[in-house]
């Protein structure tokens, strides 16, 4: 009862003026990222956190909350429309959603995403609504040792979930972690990897390394390949047309089947949309009731990879929220937006900001009514993008990269830095290297250190107590079978392969 | 050996040297010891291990399997794909993109922020093959003066305003009425 007060009075605090502003943008911006082939969703949440400086965290986290719902919906339109899959997100909805389209029916299709993209975001929703609270007062029992593997659980799901190489990942994750000692270590004060530069004394802030790495690297990784976006062919009567509830009806089963894959594939930390979509149409292929027509232009092709992507935001946002531990890139963002207005995610924030909480949640559910609205009505104008040739776009995205890293403390050296990253991040893009870890590595390296030293304080250097403890060892076991999980699939396909055979 | 496995390791053995050399330097990090206490060196050396741990694996795997990349987890949900054709890359346009950021980075204190965007913008849509001049020019007056507005007067960002007589054009955005 007290979570639905707490709602409602979030839901009036949306309804300001700053607050509705911040909605609106962050939608109107998400919808385009998802459009805009050569922006992906991570780099949009990051390039927009300069903007949020100057703001209320609420307001701050309003914007950026809403870029990553919408950020997950955009991109289905021009997958469907012109076979251009904006985010990863979107590859899945090119072998139906397209298909369906070449057979006549986009607005259908688009119909279809719509529907899902606010049925699953909805789902995963309420699910942040009911799981954050209890999740974060289970989480006040936690001590150092519990809250160590937590933070470690987080980074090595991102690293055993995720595409190519685990190796590529671990040492991705290894560098993101050094760079966040660089500096003066805060027990000690003693200086460390500053190699004499009084300007890295202070460390290397987050957001060079996340802006750097994802947009200024995007962008080399594009200017490369010369801009080379496919031409696209001019769509007149670009519209939705929705379900019919007899049509929805048909669907029901296995579109709540797709919503919760993708909600409780958010809840792990390191599975993102990109993962859920993917997950989501393999089982609908692989299980479903019209299994063997996937792939030929049907709803069910559709709706499992929407519904799954925006479902994932909601259980992303839980373990964010009530944690402290982002699950992937843009909760990454997120979190960096908390922690530039002073406030650390976690089990202790729902005590302390239970207000701002709840409004952030409130704004999460307007923001998908808002956000269909807004992709129902003006799909025409928002496809028109498009038609900006991407060096324009490109050079405003380096524009705001820099203003990034000269708003940290108005110094030429981030600039340097932030181009530094950048070659980096393409040099990382080029190698198949994830940035994910490594972003993840700089932001949650310094909480892992310093949890990991309070234990060893607190336990006199005994590091078997990580496995002792009931919690952390659960959580031990827990993290040891998702790094397994890549192991365990490997062996099942040799094992199908030979049975095939 | 073989070039092309050759190259393939490259990043992990220059990564391995990379971690040796930095291990070395963790040790050498200056502090007063407590007691019964971890220094300041263990949680980067315990990161440079890991680091090392993985070039290395990856190093092994090579020379075991030959030159193929691993996959992860997430390739068991990916469909196969209508034979993806591979587009062309333009190396020079890559170089002269970084070189043009790191003469804007070396020009900015003294162009100040506004004078320097507007040039880079102009000039990294022309580094990146983009020939419609007239747009060229005016997205780049547009874009800058957007930014200013933006950056400068709304959301209060310290930006570089650069030397005489360049700073003049940032000063143009502090007579605009305040937004707050």
């Amino acid at each position: 009862m007290d979570i639905l007060v707490q709602l409602a009075n979030g839901f009036v605090a949306c309804f300001t003026p700053i607050h509705l502003l911040m909605l609106f943008v962050g939608i109107v911006i998400g919808l385009l990222i998802g459009v805009l082939p050569g922006l992906t969703l991570v780099m949009g949440v990051a390039l927009a956190l300069p903007f949020t400086y100057k703001m209320d965290v609420t307001a701050s986290i309003i914007l950026l909350g809403a870029m990553y719902v919408s950020g997950t919906y955009g991109g289905a339109f021009t997958a469907i429309l012109f076979k251009i899959p904006g985010e990863p997100i979107d590859v899945p909805m090119l072998w139906d959603g397209y298909t369906m389209g070449r057979k006549g029916k986009p607005a259908k299709a688009l119909g279809w995403t719509l529907v899902a993209a606010l049925g699953g975001g909805l789902l995963s929703a309420v699910v942040m609504v009911a799981l954050t609270e209890p999740l974060a007062k289970f989480a006040l029992s936690f001590s150092s040792p519990e809250y160590f593997v937590i933070v470690m659980f987080g980074l090595l799901s991102v690293v055993a979930i995720g595409k190519g190489s685990l190796a590529n990942a671990f040492i991705s994750m290894s560098i993101g972690i050094l760079i966040s000692t660089v500096g003066v270590d805060p027990v000690y004060g003693a200086p460390r990897f500053t190699f004499g530069s009084p300007l890295l004394a202070d460390g290397i802030e987050f957001l060079v390394v996340m802006v750097g790495a994802y947009g200024v690297g995007e962008v080399l990784t594009r200017l490369e390949t010369g801009f080379a976006t496919q031409p696209i062919e001019k769509i007149k009567n670009a519209r939705t047309e929705l379900p019919t509830w007899k049509e929805l009806k048909e669907v029901k089963g296995m579109f709540f089947r797709s919503a919760v894959v993708g909600d409780l594939i958010g809840l792990l930390p390191g599975a993102g949309a990109t993962i859920a979509s993917f997950v989501s149409y393999g089982i609908e292929a692989r299980f479903g009731k019209r299994r063997k027509e996937m792939g030929t232009g049907v709803a069910e092709g559709v709706i499992a990879p929407q519904a799954a992507a925006t479902a994932s935001v909601g259980g992303a946002l839980v373990h964010l929220l009530a944690l402290g531990i982002p699950g992937s890139g843009a909760t990454a963002v997120i979190l960096g937006a908390f922690m530039l207005h002073g406030i650390q995610p976690g089990p202790q924030v729902l005590v302390t900001s239970a207000p701002m909480v709840y409004t952030i949640f409130a704004s999460i559910f307007l923001g998908l009514f808002l956000m269909c609205a807004i992709g129902y009505l003006a799909i025409r104008p928002l496809i028109k993008i498009l038609d900006f040739p991407e060096a324009v776009v490109s050079a405003y995205v380096l524009t705001l990269c820099f203003i990034g890293a000269l708003s940290i403390r108005n110094n030429v050296t981030d600039l340097w830095l932030i181009i530094a990253f950048g070659v980096i991040g393409y040099g990382f893009e080029r190698l198949k290297f994830p940035i994910a870890p490594l972003v993840l590595g700089v932001i949650l390296g310094p909480i892992a250190e310093d949890s990991f030293m309070n234990t060893m304080i607190s336990f006199s250097n005994d590091w078997t107590v990580f496995f002792t403890r009931p919690i952390s060892g659960t959580i031990v076991a827990f993290t040891t079978v998702v790094l397994l999980l890549p192991f365990i699939q490997k062996l099942r396909a040799r094992y199908l392969a030979s049975a095939h055979a | 050996m073989d070039t092309t496995l050759f190259r393939s390791i490259t990043p992990y053995l220059v990564g391995l040297a990379i971690a040796v050399a930095l291990y070395f330097y963790a040790n050498t990090i200056v502090y007063t010891p407590r007691p019964g206490s971890l220094g300041p060196e263990t949680w980067p050396e315990l990161a440079i291990l890991l680091l090392a741990a993985s070039c290395l694996f990856e190093i092994v795997r090579r020379l075991i399997v030959g030159n193929q990349d691993a996959t992860g987890l997430m390739e068991a949900f990916e469909r196969e794909e209508e034979s993806a054709q591979k587009d062309p890359v333009y190396p020079r346009m890559l170089v002269g993109g970084i070189a043009l950021m790191a003469v804007y980075a070396v020009l900015l204190p003294y162009l100040g922020f506004i004078f320097g965007t507007f040039l880079f913008l102009a000039a990294f849509m022309y580094v990146g093959g983009f020939r419609r001049h007239g747009m060229i020019w005016l997205t780049s007056i547009l874009v800058t003066l957007l930014t200013g507005v933006l950056f400068l007067r709304i959301a209060y960002v310290s930006l570089p305003r650069g030397i005489e007589p360049f700073a003049m054009a940032t000063d143009v955005f502090f007579k605009i009425p305040s937004f707050w």
